[in-house]
């Protein structure tokens, strides 16, 4: 029995054909696959790059219906080892938006890996001026407002 | 897609994000911007984290020959749900009868000296549930007062001469450092019950006071605690949450204190609450899990209860308001044990 496959299209029109099982995963495609069958799907907040590195993420965590129940392709072991991999390859900014595919598609196990990721990157900064400026996050803080904090007890010497 | 920044992500993801980061950088991430602080004193934040599992509470009850540890954990897909599960620590160093317990992140610390001099320190993992020996301090010392400030630990005993010493370990580095000495010496520096408030060390004493340890200057001043009855009933009963000391007296109940005013208050919103005995707090998933004995209903005469109820507590100009949740009883031990550390433990 061949496998059902489905067309995903990225913000620059390029075309990605994929089992449907696949993208299921996306609880977003699974909705639209039901309501739209045989119909391409536009992505067209996704670039061709983010749109493939989401496509080989779910592939890899793809489960096989046998009919004997659930088996996925590869063991949860492997797979965690896997995911770290997956996440460590991908820079600070593709990150974000691999992050953001993640959320806007609804892929609630590969969200859990690029936040996990962002928040151990955070977590490696000395301090939070280097959070600032890995994240273009803006300082709303007065110095005096930063020293009361400082005071706490928590605030690493 | 737009540049990746922070500020372009929905506040969901942003919590997502912060509730993964390691309880121990939540003061550092306080200091990026007001929405980062905000959101981390969010209940929501809590929650998320509740979901990951990922604090947990180490109580240690002990009897004159034994120690037992137990662990309060969020059930799996229930963040109402808690578990308390007696778990095997078996602590390496048995010729120490009483060392100094403190958590910082995911680890305990156990400090020895109690008896006798020592520089030994064994250091418990959360997750794997196994010692190490962690690196041994510069000097060896008897009688101490241990208390973490930021990501170091901080150790006052005695050293030689009879000199009260501090030396302080650095969680990050793993070395230990001198600290300054402490203005005043003497027998304070013994306390078995020890908190740390704005960035200094506070010995509780028999006699309802405190003395306060500057870890940056070695100054130190007094601190008085509430009249009426001696702390040591339960050497559990005072802990700092989000910089607020808080210390259960059976005759006034949950009271807080006010360093502005330096004044003490008894918390708002609890005074229904029955009177207990022996009890013990610690933070868990933002609220106060407040533990407490109940041996007033014996059960087969040898055993008795142990409870917990959480409280929430809220700040707004000068009070703090408690709303606590039903009691729930957590299981039972013999007669002979108390309640002796309880330790925030988070990843």
């Amino acid at each position: 029995m061949s496998k059902k496959m489905i067309v995903l299209k990225s913000s620059e029109g390029v075309s990605f054909v994929v089992e449907e099982a696949v993208a299921r995963q996306s609880k977003i495609i699974s909705f639209l696959v039901e309501e739209f069958p045989d119909r391409e799907l536009p992505l067209t907040n996704m670039t061709s790059e983010i749109l493939r590195k989401t496509i080989e993420y779910c592939k890899k965590h793809v489960v096989e219906d046998d009919g004997g129940g659930d088996s996925s392709s590869s063991s949860s072991g492997d797979l965690k080892e896997w995911d770290v991999k997956f996440v460590a390859e991908i820079d600070q900014p593709r990150l974000m938006d691999l992050l953001m595919a993640a959320n806007y598609l609804d892929i609630p196990s590969l969200l859990d890996v690029t936040c996990q990721k962002v928040a151990d990157t955070i977590a490696a900064c000395n301090d939070e001026k280097e959070i600032r400026a890995t994240f273009n996050i803006e300082n709303d803080f007065t110095e005096e407002e930063v020293e009361a904090i400082r005071m706490e007890n928590q605030y690493p010497i | 897609m737009s540049p990746s920044s922070f500020s372009s992500l929905p506040i969901d993801i942003v919590l997502e994000i912060l509730a993964r980061a390691p309880k121990l950088s939540y003061a550092t991430l306080s200091c990026v911007s007001k929405n980062f602080r905000r959101l981390l004193r969010s209940p929501e934040i809590h929650k998320i984290r509740s979901l990951l599992r990922r604090d947990s509470l180490f109580i240690c009850l002990v009897s004159e020959t034994d120690a037992q540890w137990f662990t309060l954990r969020r059930a799996e897909n229930n963040p109402t749900e808690n578990h308390f599960v007696s778990i095997d620590v078996a602590f390496p160093c048995q010729t120490e009868q009483e060392p100094s317990v403190v958590a910082i992140g995911p680890e305990i610390f156990f400090i020895c000296g109690s008896f006798y001099p020592s520089s030994t320190m064994w250091v418990l993992d959360s997750r794997t549930g196994t010692f190490r020996q962690g690196p041994s301090s510069r000097a060896a010392r008897l009688y101490r007062s241990v208390g973490a400030v930021g990501s170091k630990l901080y150790v006052i005993g005695s050293y030689r001469d009879d000199e009260v010493h501090v030396e302080s370990f650095d969680v990050k580095t793993q070395t230990w450092e001198l600290a300054p000495v402490p203005e005043e010496q003497g027998w304070w520096w013994s306390s078995t019950v020890t908190v740390s408030l704005n960035r200094k060390v506070c010995a509780l004493s028999f006699s309802n006071n405190a003395k306060c340890y500057d870890t940056r200057d070695g100054s130190c001043e007094r601190l008085g605690l509430p009249k009426g009855e001696r702390l040591w009933r339960s050497r559990t009963g005072a802990y700092v949450m989000n910089n607020v000391l808080y210390v259960y007296y059976a005759r006034f109940g949950l009271m807080w204190y006010d360093s502005e005013m330096r004044l003490w208050r008894v918390v708002n919103g609890l005074s229904h609450l029955n009177k207990v005995r022996s009890v013990a707090m610690a933070e868990y998933y933002g609220k106060l899990a407040f533990l407490w004995e109940d041996d007033e209903v014996r059960i087969s005469g040898e055993m008795k209860e142990v409870w917990c109820r959480m409280i929430a507590l809220e700040r707004s100009e000068g009070e703090v308001h408690g709303i606590a949740e039903a009691a729930q009883l957590l299981g039972s031990v013999p007669h002979a044990y108390r309640l002796q550390h309880c330790l925030s433990v988070s990843d």
